[in-house]
């Protein structure tokens, strides 16, 4: 899974990351921070190998 | 006299026993039948007909066309087939795969009983018809408890462009067991369309396995001529050691059985087309609830087109009001049967004013929530 321009988005009420816009295999994608979403697993698994970077949110 | 057979006396009497989805090539929310490209490290993944996926692992290259196609084996009740050819060829090197993909959810098959003697035999069959005669692999996998299994079987269509239907029975695990009251994937299925000489091994068959072996040595490399092609249609897996005509479902029950992976709304394309309705939480952005039906798998990513202007917002003040970003999830709430989407627009909204989220002018914008495996 080819993931580019991450970056970490804010929930509207809490202010916290909870999304992670990006794009995956020349997708847009809004992947929630779901332990059960597939994209979210794979951008955890690119993150603790090193080879992909989440810019932080606005 | 009318005689009651308790169920327990009928042979094969398991519902839905086709435990592939959409096998019949029936659905195709993504982009309708319309021909994609899929390449490698580009677009791979679910791009095209429900529930089946191509991948090009380790940067194999490459790139195939998937289109829908009416060309069907006579008389069997199917209206549409997958069509594959490459468009641009590969020549496997070291662990390089190319293959078309289905995963079936651990949940839908906790009776094959892996991991016990009584493990299931499973039968794949499905109708196959290519211009590329020569030996095919296919290979399943299933998780395990960690480390996953492997098994392949190989097959060999008997005569060029001729439709005929494969069937392969898959002897159970009896070793190793997968948990299967969960949502991941429980079985793979793995159609190689390359030989990557890293993961074949010079047998025609190999017992379940943690080892990378994944095909055959002599498996045909169907990508390197981008005149070959293959259809495939009426995939069926039964917890059988003997094939059984295909399952049909009605349109209506198995379009709700891939929702569950993938739901799309659409926009008109006529005017401004309406995609839901929500409220400004201030001047640019505006939030808006989505319901999801059936619940899907997990909660959803969001696919949108990728383009910011083909997105609207509109309100009773100041009419229409172009976004300028696409639109995001917004918020930790979102679960399989409702999430919140944002519009980020130019700046025309007043705090809590009613809006509603449309595609722009003539533009048939959608939004896709994506839960596959």
């Amino acid at each position: 899974m080819k993931i580019e321009n991450a970056k970490y988005h804010k929930d509207i009420i809490s202010g916290k990351n909870r999304v992670i816009n990006c794009i995956i295999d020349g997708q847009h994608c809004s992947v929630p921070m779901a332990d059960d979403n597939t994209e979210y697993i794979e951008i955890k698994k690119q993150l603790a190998a090193g080879t992909l970077t989440v810019e932080a949110s606005d | 006299m009318v005689q009651k057979i308790p169920q327990s006396g009928i042979s094969g009497n398991r519902l839905f026993r086709n435990l592939i989805i959409n096998g019949d090539m029936a659905i195709w929310q993504r982009y309708g039948g319309s021909a994609v490209t899929i390449s490698d490290g580009s677009n791979e993944g679910y791009n095209s007909v429900d529930r089946w996926k191509m991948s090009f692992g380790s940067s194999a290259g490459g790139a195939v066309q998937w289109s829908r196609s009416t060309d069907v084996p006579t008389g069997e009740g199917f209206e549409y087939s997958l069509k594959v050819s490459p468009s641009t060829t590969a020549n496997a090197t070291g662990n390089h795969e190319v293959a078309i993909q289905h995963f079936i959810e651990a949940q839908n098959i906790p009776d094959i009983s892996y991991g016990t003697s009584s493990a299931k035999k499973l039968t794949f069959s499905f109708y196959f018809k290519t211009n590329k005669v020569g030996l095919y692999s296919v290979y399943f996998q299933h998780p395990g408890s960690g480390t996953a299994k492997r098994k392949f079987l190989t097959f060999t269509p008997a005569a060029s462009d001729t439709w005929e239907r494969i069937v392969l029975t898959v002897t159970g695990d009896t070793a190793v067991a997968f948990p299967v009251n969960v949502s991941t994937y429980g079985l793979g299925i793995y159609i190689y369309l390359d030989n990557p000489p890293n993961y074949d091994v010079d047998a025609t068959e190999a017992d379940w396995q943690t080892s990378v072996v994944v095909a055959s040595e002599n498996n045909v490399n169907f990508m390197d001529n981008t005149s070959n092609e293959l259809y495939m249609t009426g995939c069926q897996l039964e917890v059988s050691d003997s094939v059984s005509d295909f399952e049909f479902l009605p349109h209506d029950v198995q379009l709700q059985r891939c929702q569950r992976y993938l739901q799309r709304i659409d926009a008109s394309g006529t005017d401004y087309g309406s995609l839901g309705v929500g409220a400004a939480a201030n001047a640019t952005s505006s939030v808006g609830l989505y319901r999801l039906n059936p619940n899907m798998r997990s909660v959803p990513t969001l696919v949108t087109t990728g383009t910011a202007s083909d997105y609207t917002v509109f309100n009773g003040s100041t009419g229409v009001d172009a976004c300028t970003s696409v639109p995001a999830i917004n918020g930790g709430g979102g679960t399989s049967n409702q999430i919140r989407l944002e519009f980020i627009s130019s700046g025309n909204l007043t705090n809590g004013q009613a809006v509603e989220q449309l595609g722009s002018n003539n533009v048939a914008a959608y939004l896709m929530f994506n839960a596959e495996l």
